[in-house]
């Protein structure tokens, strides 16, 4: 397997970049604010072709300015670094670049804002316990596993390869994938629940987001549900959570925008050396932990 | 600007024409060969949470609805956005889709990339909307959408009004066949399309939440820590208008008609008078003296759609 360390900020990239890894992402996947300005990317990219470390950006969902200016930045990236790969989470972004006849720069690796799979549905269970196997296979695989989907955007986009969860649904769907000439790369550790527009740190800190408030969303929280919400009687709209949904809602991880929770296992991938394991700097407690997550690739 | 409303029954879309709504959404069961026991392709489970059914049972209740639809002058559009479409299930998915369209359905509403290929492949004629499921954020969607004949963009809540504008004047300056559609009421914490804790009441995204810092230690103790939830766009209406929105969507599907009824009865109700000259304010006075509990349930909150809200102003 191949190892992709994700960071978003330099001073992490000085702490990781001497490990062992075959790539480093820089950005990230939910919030454009996390994308730093030309130079400061241009500094983190020179560090990286320094040590000889492949790099790829990652770019998040966005407004029509926030598209605007990303597109100014890999303009600005590409002009300076050749073609490079660029994680897209938002269809409008691919199309601005795309519109402005300079996807021939870019390798694009579609991100999880754009492949999802139902199989992370807290509820799954009741959704698809009644169907037979091959109803079940289907409904479990991601929003990528289509030939229609994946020669569209490889002739079009130059679609290079997905991320994706580790979940046991979807990571049988790398094969096909790979069958299509299509990367995976693996998130480790956590699958992404839910992503609001709405950043929970920010709002905890009273704090607005923007450029400068990129340290809040490093810091992680831990959420148990207690009680659930109902519109209504507003005497009456929190109610005791049932113990058996509290069970289900336990030790969600919550970092900026995204709520995450923890794999109950992993399937084993190590044999797929086409493919990546993505390790996001901000999941983990220490560099111990890291270089653990490492070993097992 | 139309309302559109959820129907599961003939008996809704008759209370709908009654009510003088515009536009419907509406889905039907698969036939049993297609061995779907739970799953549907129209973006919902045969029942939700609550006992309540989301589609109608067959072909022949959908033509007997767009019959009562055309009559009435309603357009009929048919829900086919399940969120992901693997390939193995092509075939059914097409037959799904030919079977409305054969019923005389006027749109297509898609929330899978696949099916939305898929379908452009087909060239049936007929338009295809996108789902809020594709969170088109900014006016490049127009363009990216626009290639595989959609000619809907229905768009996310969690956007400001002047996001929405950018993408509005996008189509008016680039004279783009593209219409707009929002959520008129009843939004979500979460991007729709990128959430997996969606489900009817109660909310679990608007709960309340023990938190605790990276170190384990107590954050906040009961708090609505992951709550973005934003329900209202009256006081948004204007604008809405202002900005060439085709179509409110009151969301639903499976609750009672009489919820989704005095729901829509009161866009109705604003629309009409907004179009009559009356100012937004006024109009919300008097539906806030009419249903007081429209004030406890929403506007105490200050979930508002589109315009600035306690939520809108932590928005990415």
């Amino acid at each position: 397997m191949n190892i992709d360390l994700r960071v978003t900020a330099k001073d992490d990239l000085l702490r990781v970049i001497d490990f062992p890894v075959d790539c480093i992402s820089i950005g990230d996947e939910f919030c454009y604010h996390r994308l730093k300005t030309v130079d400061i990317l241009k500094g983190m990219i020179d560090l990286c072709i320094k040590k000889k470390v492949k790099w790829r950006l990652v770019t998040a969902f966005m407004n029509s300015d926030a598209c605007d200016e990303a597109f100014e930045k890999v303009i600005a990236l590409s002009n300076a670094f050749g073609t490079f790969e660029i994680v897209i989470n938002d269809y409008g972004f691919l199309q601005r670049i795309s519109n402005s006849g300079k996807m021939k720069n870019f390798e694009i690796i579609a991100g999880q804002m754009l492949v999802h799979s139902i199989e992370e549905f807290l509820w799954v269970d009741e959704v698809v316990s009644k169907e037979n196997e091959f109803m079940k296979r289907n409904w479990l695989l991601n929003s990528f596993i289509n030939t229609v989907t994946i020669n569209y955007f490889k002739e079009h986009y130059n679609l290079k390869g997905v991320e994706l969860n580790m979940l046991p649904y979807t990571a049988a769907s790398a094969e096909f994938l790979n069958e299509n000439k299509v990367d995976v790369h693996y998130i480790d550790k956590y699958y992404t629940m839910a992503v609001s527009r709405k950043c929970h740190s920010t709002k905890n800190a009273g704090v607005q987001p923007s450029a400068d408030c990129t340290s809040l969303c490093k810091k992680k929280y831990k959420i148990n549900l207690v009680q659930t919400y109902e519109i209504g009687d507003p005497r009456k709209k929190y109610k005791n959570a049932p113990e058996e949904l509290k069970k289900k809602v336990h030790d969600w991880i919550v970092f900026g925008n995204a709520i995450f929770r923890e794999y109950d296992a992993y399937p084993d991938i190590r044999g797929q050396k086409q493919n990546s394991i993505i390790l996001n700097y901000q999941f983990y407690n220490d560099h111990d932990e890291i270089k653990y997550r490492m070993q097992q690739y | 600007m139309k309302i559109m409303a959820p129907v599961a029954s003939i008996e809704a879309a008759k209370t709908y024409a009654k009510m003088k709504i515009e536009e419907i959404y509406v889905g039907v069961e698969s036939p049993p060969h297609h061995n779907m026991k739970h799953v549907t392709f129209t973006g919902r489970s045969k029942t939700v949470p609550g006992g309540g059914i989301a589609h109608l049972a067959s072909f022949d209740v959908l033509k007997e609805v767009v019959t009562i639809c055309h009559d009435n002058n309603m357009s009929v559009n048919f829900t086919a956005n399940v969120r992901n479409l693997p390939e193995e299930l092509n075939l059914s998915y097409v037959e799904y889709v030919e079977g409305a369209i054969g019923q005389g359905v006027d749109s297509i509403i898609v929330g899978s990339i696949s099916a939305l290929l898929l379908l452009a492949e087909k060239k049936y004629g007929i338009p295809l909307h996108s789902s809020t499921f594709f969170y088109p954020f900014n006016k490049y969607d127009v363009d990216f959408y626009k290639k595989f004949g959609v000619r809907r963009m229905i768009l996310p809540t969690a956007l400001r009004i002047e996001e929405l504008s950018q993408i509005a004047s996008y189509i008016r300056e680039n004279k783009i066949d593209m219409e707009l559609e929002v959520f008129a009421h009843f939004g979500c914490s979460n991007i729709n399309g990128r959430c997996n804790i969606f489900h009817n009441p109660p909310s679990v995204c608007r709960g309340k939440y023990d938190v605790f810092s990276g170190d384990n230690e107590p954050a906040r103790t009961n708090f609505e820590f992951i709550d973005g939830g934003s329900d209202c766009s009256i006081c948004a209406l204007e604008k809405l208008l202002d900005n060439d929105i085709v179509s409110l969507k009151i969301i639903g599907r499976g609750l009672p008609i009489s919820v989704i009824g005095s729901i829509a009865f009161a866009y109705r109700e604003a629309i009409d008078k907004l179009k009559s000259g009356k100012g937004i304010h006024e109009i919300r006075k008097e539906l806030l003296e009419r249903a007081p509990w429209w004030e406890d349930s929403f506007c105490r909150e200050n979930r508002c759609f589109y315009i600035a809200s306690n939520m809108s102003k932590y928005y990415v």
